[in-house]
């Protein structure tokens, strides 16, 4: 592409320790992310998506180890930021918001107050000018009558409303990349398209950058120009939505493909990938959807699979990525 | 969620009243609790006392009249005289006066101290946690009334060196519960959304933490206060309180003991006074707990 990308991230490791247990959650996750674009990092619980953007981020807690070899937003290496200039770009230039807003806002201040807050500790507005944009925001996310919700306390106020003032937060400081973790998972499908909706014009109108987090396939197509799929830690696909739909070509994809129900698929047969994840207990030293794929070949437990091209565009970490793809099944 | 009102005045008086009634919803549960009203009301003249009693006192603390020593109620002596010719009634009011100022700054002192100790080692985790909740472990290991009097007989008996004293015996308590609460919501999602907004800790403890927790805390300060007016009589007890004349509840009523069958005034009225104060603070204390805290204890 023209234009250099926003986030770029390269060997992202992420290890636990939990007492003489290390646990490999993430295992050299390598993406990029360009201007406006929005990218959907799906995968099974455990498979480290929310864990690669809070290490990114700094965001991790306890007895942690991240390594990365590059972690880029815009010009800032964020591994060499101090603590201080990171929380100065968390909130400013990068907004997050989180899958449960009944847990997430403080229950004791004014939603309104949280927003100007957001403004406030950045120093990107004064106060009298971020009371007047919080009322902006709330318009903007659909909060109607802002003037009075901005007294309001989070007990007072939806699910879906407070995922509304979430949003606000995060866009307050009109940061240039959102990070949405599962942001419509704890919300019921009919809020959920709502949330969504907001979420795609608040993108449109700024070009912002969006990193949604998500187990739901549909919300992901929807939403996404490109999609990266997790497993156990690592990257096994990355490709754009359209391709993702048409043309995957790792056996992990294509049997999460195949385990949807569909509408109108009456009939049809489930295919559940038989097995369970890996227990990240030990660096993967093979391909380690192998166990579990109909695929695999004895090479497959031998050799790590490296995050390859495929086709422009379009990554896969599959030894047999050429037959997966064109077989049919 | 709540209906959203088409029009903005009448809205703006509802959006009032929701939070009105919050407060609302304390007092009334405070209320159904009569013995915290009539403890609040007592608290309540105690302090008025505690105020306006050097100007309404008839007699100075240290001010004797060997004529009349030992003398039952009279008008011009409400509450008797002991054996140095002091008059009760002003001695009680002084005591008063003194005993809620040493309670209340020497809470305060504790409970401040307790408050950012017990944050920063909530919030931290790591080695200031374990190191400090280890000093907080000493604090309540060792008898805090012995280490009261150590603190006295070291630095003095005047009300500095008593606030001092208590404080410095008090705060482990308040750190060790706000400790406690904050481990309850370090981890939680409310605390990671703050620091993905770009919040530091100071931030985050002064703006999320504490504003959550301050009612269990209020609630450790009402039971703190009757605690410290105890311990400072208890210290006079043994003769390690205000150093006479200025007069405490403890003094007097360990004076009295030794009259009690000739000059029972002497010990009625503080000790009467003092039980009743202690028992109305508590009775307070409580009464908050329920209001504030309804869902359980602290």
């Amino acid at each position: 592409m023209a234009h250099p990308p926003l986030l770029t991230v390269d060997a992202l490791h992420t290890h636990f320790q939990r007492g003489s247990e290390t646990i490999y959650a993430v295992n050299g996750v390598s993406f990029s992310v360009q201007p406006g674009e929005a990218v959907g990092v799906v995968g099974e619980s455990g498979s480290g998506k929310s864990v690669t953007m809070l290490s990114l981020l700094g965001l991790v807690r306890g007895r942690v180890t991240v390594r990365v070899a590059r972690a880029q937003f815009k010009t800032w290496d964020l591994t060499r930021l101090s603590r201080r200039q990171l929380e100065d770009v968390r909130g400013r230039d990068i907004g997050v918001v989180f899958q449960d807003p009944m847990t997430s806002l403080n229950p004791v201040m004014r939603v309104g107050d949280q927003v100007m807050e957001a403004m406030l500790a950045h120093q990107y507005a004064p106060p009298r000018a971020a009371f007047q944009r919080t009322l902006d925001l709330f318009r903007e996310v659909g909060i109607p009558d802002g003037a009075t919700r901005f007294r309001s306390y989070p007990h007072e106020f939806s699910g879906g409303m407070r995922q509304r003032v979430m949003l606000a937060v995060a866009i307050a400081c009109e940061p240039e990349l959102l990070i949405a973790d599962e942001p419509t998972t704890a919300l019921d499908v009919t809020v959920q398209m709502q949330i969504l909706s907001v979420l795609q014009a608040l993108r449109a109108r700024r070009r912002m950058s969006v990193v949604m987090i998500t187990h739901d396939f549909g919300v992901a197509t929807n939403f996404c120009d490109r999609i990266v799929v997790l497993y156990a830690g690592r990257v096994v696909e990355s490709a754009a939505v359209s391709d993702f739909l048409a043309r995957p070509a790792h056996p992990y994809t294509r049997g999460l493909k195949g385990s949807i129900l569909e509408i109108g698929s009456r009939g049809r047969q489930l295919n559940p990938i038989a097995g369970a994840p890996p227990t990240l207990t030990a660096a993967p030293s093979a391909c380690t959807f192998a166990p579990r794929c109909p695929y695999a070949l004895p090479r497959c437990d031998q050799e790590l699979p490296l995050l390859r091209p495929f086709n422009p565009g379009h990554e896969v970490a599959c030894h047999r990525a050429e037959e997966v793809v064109d077989h049919v099944g | 969620m709540m209906e959203v009102p088409a029009t903005g005045a009448p809205a703006r008086g509802a959006a009032i009243a929701t939070r009105a009634s919050a407060t609302r919803r304390a007092w009334s549960r405070y209320r159904a609790n009569p013995l915290a009203v009539v403890g609040l009301i007592w608290v309540f003249l105690f302090f008025l006392l505690g105020i306006i009693g050097p100007w309404v006192a008839p007699h100075g603390y240290a001010q004797t009249n060997y004529l009349m020593a030992n003398h039952p109620p009279t008008w011009a002596y409400p509450m008797g005289t002991d054996s140095l010719g002091h008059d009760m009634f002003s001695e009680i009011l002084f005591s008063i006066r003194f005993a809620l100022e040493i309670a209340i700054f020497a809470s305060l002192a504790a409970f401040t101290l307790g408050t950012v100790l017990g944050l920063w080692a909530g919030l931290q985790g790591g080695l200031v946690d374990t190191a400090l909740m280890r000093v907080v472990d000493f604090f309540f290991a060792f008898p805090a009334y012995f280490l009261d009097l150590i603190l006295v007989t070291k630095f003095g008996r005047g009300m500095g060196p008593i606030i001092f004293a208590l404080a410095i015996t008090g705060w482990a308590g308040y750190a060790r519960l706000i400790r406690g609460l904050v481990l309850g919501m370090r981890d939680g999602e409310m605390v990671e959304a703050a620091r993905a907004l770009g919040s530091s800790p100071l931030h985050t403890a002064a703006r999320y933490l504490f504003p959550n927790v301050v009612s269990n805390m209020l609630i450790a300060l009402a039971f703190g206060i009757p605690g410290d007016l105890t311990v400072q009589a208890a210290l006079s007890v043994v003769g390690m309180g205000l150093n006479p004349p200025l007069p405490s509840f403890g003094n007097m009523i360990a004076a009295a003991g030794g009259n009690i069958l000739g000059y029972p005034w002497l010990l009625y009225w503080p000790a009467g006074i003092f039980a009743v104060t202690l028992l109305s603070f508590l009775f307070v204390a409580d009464g908050l707990q329920e209001a504030l805290n309804p869902k359980g204890g602290y």
